[in-house]
């Protein structure tokens, strides 16, 4: 890709209208970009395709994001790629979210109070960018 | 007529308590004599007309059979007390009396007359029918609404629990009870509450509370609401306590679903809420090419109102998991200032914006404090928040944290604004859920009347405090004191 600044992000979302905007942000900021709709699908892209960062929803058809995780963190490769988790979860009320925050390196971002400006940020700071 | 009861009828008059009439009957229940009380009770004119009657004569039909096996068995059990039945007079009106009756024998033994002492309870009746009746629906009712009520006669130190009581107690009717009895069943949590319940009803006069009771039948826990008044002599020493104790289980539970439900709503609706804000974000930025300044202003515009709306539903999240105690309270320690100053940086923007001079003045060398982080950020935040929202622009903030010098091992954090104030006639109420001043309101619409509740049910968990001092359109200063460690952290739902 021209214009890639060479790092390969994957996005699981389920919901298209904020996949997408997620997807345009992250393109127009130059990263490539990997995308599904469901935790089972995404796991085998992640476990084919090693991209830097997967950005994870929780709620998802198939396979959650727990799940996904869970079986992400058990690969050899899938063990420390950061990811960061994108819910409108509250993490200080959710025992699920706590036991997700265990899986590290995770980070953790609700939805509805962040801009896509800041989920950029977070993903250049996460990959040392 | 012996001789002997001759005798012994005027003494026996004085030995009854205020007795209407009295006769004398021979063994086989005849009349032989008869006083001048009797004639007029009956409404005879001469005791010639009554004596050699059976007294089974004068008693209804209804009555008759068991006045009859009574005045059988006087032969053996030598006395009847207060048998009541109903009574003929002679134009065929009914009386309602009470009789007591003695046998008197001679000196071997042998049965030779009954003395029968009469109580006409006619007059009584009504007014005890009603009592009883009162009573009754009272029991009923009580019974209908769950509701109980008790009396502490304090100077003889006796209780008097209505049916319901024991009911709702799990007690045998009218058991023994006592100071203890409220307390014995209550959840060992909130045991102490219920004492400082009484404790204070007898200090300021009356007290309420809401706590729960575990039943001793069952193990289930059930919540009750408790209200009392106490009367005192006048010297001010207490001398009766009334109270109600009404079962709110099923309020409690509704209540719960109610908040559940606000918190999914909330939860729900921040999905849709984020679609908004992100497209709003993109069409502000590059992708916004080809869209005039009017149309930006309104893509602003509906940004704005849903970011206002994600607030509002933080808010109600935060407040839903406060009231259903399902916040968590990991405590760590921390730098009060440090916290302070990364909540402020969130709102670094607004300040300048508003060109609102801010101060902050930190003592030296404050001790940690141990507290959940996201809690306190959140105290903070809705102080800073508050103060920005009603202050206008050009005003000042100023942001103290110090220690307490009126409470040992305290913090004192005062936030002092230059804003609109709040009316005195609202001062009451401005920690209540949802409530904003009537001023604040008007001069800012977006606000939540969140804010402060969600403060005041942190500080709970803290055992903090918060108080402030207002003046219209010359400021406001909240004082928080908030203690250096918290106290025990609950883990039940907090709304008691």
């Amino acid at each position: 890709m021209e214009n890639s600044n060479g790092k390969k992000i994957l996005v699981l979302e389920d919901e298209a209208p904020m996949r997408e905007a997620i997807v345009d942000t992250l393109k127009q900021n130059n990263f490539s970009i990997l995308s599904s709709d469901n935790g089972k699908d995404g796991l085998a892209v992640a476990l084919q395709n090693h991209p830097d960062l997967i950005l994870l929803d929780i709620f998802m058809p198939k396979m959650d994001g727990l799940s996904m995780l869970e079986a992400l963190r058990g690969d050899a490769w899938g063990h420390n790629v950061p990811v960061i988790i994108l819910t409108n979860l509250n993490p200080e009320a959710d025992e699920t979210i706590k036991s997700i925050l265990d899986h590290k390196p995770a980070f953790y971002l609700i939805k509805s109070n962040v801009t896509l400006e800041a989920i950029v940020a977070k993903v250049k700071e996460v990959l040392n960018m | 007529m012996t001789d002997s009861t001759q005798d012994i009828l005027p003494s026996f008059r004085r030995v009854v308590l205020f007795p209407e009439s009295v006769l004398v009957l021979n063994t086989n229940a005849n009349i032989t004599k008869v006083d001048k009380q009797t004639l007029e009770m009956f409404g005879w004119e001469n005791e010639q007309e009554f004596i050699g009657k059976s007294f089974s004569d004068l008693i209804v039909d209804q009555d008759k059979e068991n006045v009859q096996n009574e005045f059988q068995k006087i032969l053996l059990n030598k006395n009847i007390y207060g048998l009541q039945c109903n009574v003929k007079r002679k134009d065929e009106s009914v009386l309602r009396i009470s009789l007591n009756a003695s046998v008197f024998t001679d000196s071997q033994g042998a049965p030779q007359e009954i003395v029968v002492v009469i109580h006409d309870i006619t007059p009584h009746l009504s007014e005890l029918e009603q009592v009883r009746e009162a009573q009754k629906q009272l029991s009923e009712a009580q019974q209908i609404a769950n509701f109980g009520s008790w009396e502490w006669d304090m100077t003889s130190n006796k209780f008097r629990w209505t049916d319901e009581m024991y009911r709702l107690f799990s007690l045998a009717p009218q058991s023994e009870v006592n100071n203890d009895s409220l307390v014995a069943y209550v959840l060992e949590e909130d045991r102490e509450k219920v004492k400082n319940f009484l404790n204070q009803s007898i200090a300021d006069g009356e007290a309420v509370i809401d706590y729960r009771f575990v039943d001793p039948q069952n193990g289930s826990i059930r919540w009750f609401h408790s209200r009392s008044k106490t009367f005192y002599d006048t010297n001010h020493k207490a001398l009766r306590m009334v109270g109600t104790v009404h079962d709110v289980t099923r309020e409690k539970e509704l209540d719960q679903v109610k908040t559940q439900f606000l918190s999914m709503a909330s939860h729900q609706m921040r999905g849709p809420l984020t679609t908004i804000n992100w497209h709003a974000e993109m069409l502000l930025n590059s992708q916004s090419e080809g869209l005039t300044d009017t149309q930006k202003k309104y893509i602003q515009e509906l940004y704005n109102a849903s970011k206002r709306t994600v607030r509002l539903t933080n808010d109600i999240l935060t407040v839903s998991e406060l009231e259903l105690g399902r916040m968590p309270f990991k405590p760590e320690k921390l730098s009060l200032p440090k916290v302070a100053k990364r909540v402020l940086e969130d709102y670094e923007r607004k300040i300048a914006e508003q060109k609102i001079n801010l101060k902050e003045v930190y003592s030296e060398n404050l001790p940690d404090i141990v507290t959940d982080l996201f809690l306190l950020k959140t105290i903070f935040s809705e102080l800073i928040s508050n103060a920005i929202s009603y202050t206008p622009p050009e005003g000042t903030i100023t942001l103290t944290i110090s220690v307490d010098p009126t409470h040992t091992n305290t913090f004192l954090i005062a936030i002092a604004d230059t804003g609109y104030g709040i009316p005195k006639a609202e001062h009451d109420k401005i920690f209540s859920k949802m409530y904003r001043a009537t001023n604040a309101k008007v001069k800012v619409m977006s606000g939540t009347g969140l804010g402060l509740y969600i403060i005041k049910l942190i500080l709970q968990l803290n055992g903090g405090e918060i108080g402030f001092t207002s003046e219209e359109n010359k400021g406001t200063t909240f004082n928080i004191t908030i203690p250096f460690v918290p106290k025990a952290v609950p883990t039940i739902p907090l709304r008691s």
